[in-house]
């Protein structure tokens, strides 16, 4: 009985450590073979899905605060990262040099407070949402730890029909 | 001391299913903990005002059938553009103008815009200080760096007002901007209160309204426009400006200004279309005076040809702006973007002005952002 539950207690703390472990730096085409891309924000935040339309919004920064009245803060991986390129391609339908142009040109107009906030990475990104109650961000489905994932026109990430899927086209 | 063992293994059993993975899924977590927002990654305001600096430069070169008018590179204007988050809800905004003249390298500096945002939320944006009046789209779209605007200046009814412009293009107020609730982003709304305009005849250039207001009027402008989600890029909107400009003590004219569009914009497509009435009504007479532009621009990689067609109709016995003069252009151009945050724009045009007709000239710009 002795041997038993303490192998079940070593198999325990294996499985938690395993499921501490950080993160890994993976790219969303590379190891993420599906390519789902999981639309994550704070646990606090009230909001539990969005459409396609209005994540764009977010994106695009038509619209800037939560329906709680809290300021919306998107996050973005750094300029030049893949993931970058790609979730703004399947969010906004336009490449990171366009969007670049559109943020600056939303700024200069005086319709944008701050613009989007970079991360070097996934983790970072994790953790970044974790911390701040207005934030959205996203990383590889596979990869989401510690944040709501928000469903995106009904569905989640595992979901067959998912819009932000490589592959999937944009509406 | 079987019994023992046997506590001993419950205990960590305990330990190991209940309390280690509560700590991953409960909160804070460990890897999550460790590192606050406020350190690694600080919001707007959070360790003092985040200030951001961008300039917009611009160097020309214009030729015209016209033989007074030599042929001449120029700088063009340079907007320093500064914005600054002081908290999460108010930022500063500001564009300072530096403009160069060739031949002596004077430099004229001009505060164009300063403006400091409240942002309670989508619906409701309260702005107080100098900016662009909300007179239309384009006037509220395109500043002074000429970086975003696909052709080489702007529709002659949108020019400065120290360029002979028409219109009030800056005001000193308050302006409140936001989404109408309830209709999904779609319909959005400004309302400015201003100083309005001290408006001395175009010919001794006295548009000022910089300063302290010389009356009590106060202009106000008021604008809705609807953007359909299902069309993505496209607006139409509306807007009714009014302003009472005194010539004397005891003379005023009442100023109103109308303006309607519809623009389809997209990264690659640019469709725009603006028509404007001003109204100027003296004691016993009503002045009517249009202006408007259509213009198309259509990118296929780095170049992206262009095409304008540019009006304003003006009555010359118009109170302040009969001066100005009617004008008519068609404007032909292409604009190549060889790298990232530079542009080079060139254009023929074939105006009609100032009681000459169909004059053809050719305009060169390299715009940049830095």
């Amino acid at each position: 009985m002795t041997r038993v539950v303490f192998i079940a207690s070593m198999c325990a703390l294996l499985l938690a450590t395993a499921v501490r472990a950080r993160p890994r730096e993976v790219s969303i085409n590379q190891e993420n073979p599906a390519g789902a891309l999981a639309i994550v924000v704070n646990q606090a935040n009230p909001v539990d899905g969005l459409t396609l339309g209005e994540l764009r919004r977010i994106f695009m920064f038509d619209t800037q605060t939560w329906p709680n009245g809290r300021r919306i803060t998107v996050v973005l991986r750094d300029k030049g990262q893949p993931e970058r390129g790609e979730a703004i391609r399947r969010v906004c339908d336009m490449s990171e040099a366009e969007y670049d142009d559109h943020i600056l040109f939303q700024t200069f107009r005086g319709s944008i407070g701050w613009g989007p906030r970079s991360i070097m990475s996934a983790s970072a990104m994790l953790r970044f949402v974790f911390n701040a109650p207005g934030a959205i961000g996203y990383v590889p489905a596979d990869q989401v730890e510690g944040t709501k994932v928000l469903r995106i026109d009904g569905l989640l990430p595992s979901n067959p029909g998912y819009p932000l899927r490589r592959g999937a086209r944009g509406r | 001391m079987r019994d023992h063992s046997q506590r001993s293994a419950c205990i960590l059993l305990f330990v190991s299913v209940v309390i280690v993975p509560s700590g991953v899924i409960g909160y804070p977590s460990s890897v999550f903990a460790q590192i606050g927002h406020e350190q690694e990654h600080p919001l707007p305001g959070a360790t003092g005002p985040e200030t951001t600096l961008r300039a917009f430069g611009t160097v020309e070169w214009a030729a015209s059938q016209l033989r007074e008018v030599p042929n001449s590179f120029s700088l063009g204007q340079l907007s320093l553009f500064v914005t600054s988050n002081l908290t999460e809800s108010v930022s500063v905004l500001a564009e300072i103008v530096l403009e160069g003249h060739s031949p002596d390298t004077q430099v004229v500096t001009d505060l164009e815009r300063l403006q400091l945002t409240f942002r309670l939320n989508d619906f409701f944006n309260i702005s107080a200080g100098r900016y662009h009046s909300g007179i239309g789209f384009y006037n509220a779209a395109f500043h002074h760096g000429t970086y975003f605007e696909i052709p080489i200046g702007r529709p002659r009814v949108f020019k400065f007002e120290d360029d002979g412009g028409v219109l009030p293009i800056h005001e000193l107020g308050v302006t409140v901007r936001g989404v109408v609730p309830h209709t999904g982003s779609s319909l959005r709304y400004v309302a400015e209160v201003a100083n309005g305009r001290v408006w001395t005849p175009v010919a001794e250039e006295g548009t000022t309204e910089r300063g302290p207001d010389a009356n009590d009027a106060k202009s106000t402008n008021v604008g809705v426009s609807y953007r359909p989600e299902r069309w993505r890029g496209f607006e139409v909107g509306t807007s009714f400006y009014r302003d009472t400009i005194f010539q004397t003590a005891t003379s005023a004219v009442d100023h109103h200004i109308a303006a309607i569009y519809a623009v389809y914009r997209t990264p690659s497509t640019e469709l725009m279309a603006e028509w404007l009435r001003l109204t100027h009504v003296t004691e016993g007479s009503t002045y009517h005076n249009d202006g408007g532009y259509v213009q198309a621009s259509k990118a296929w990689g780095k170049l992206r040809p262009y095409y304008r067609f540019d009006r304003l109709a003006i009555n010359p016995a118009t109170p302040f702006i009969g001066a100005i003069g009617s004008y008519k252009a068609h404007i032909v151009g292409l604009r190549i973007d060889p790298v990232k945050w530079v542009g080079l724009k060139a254009q023929y045009e074939r105006t009609d002005e100032s009681g000459q007709y169909g004059v053809n000239g050719v305009r060169t710009q390299l715009v940049f952002v830095f």
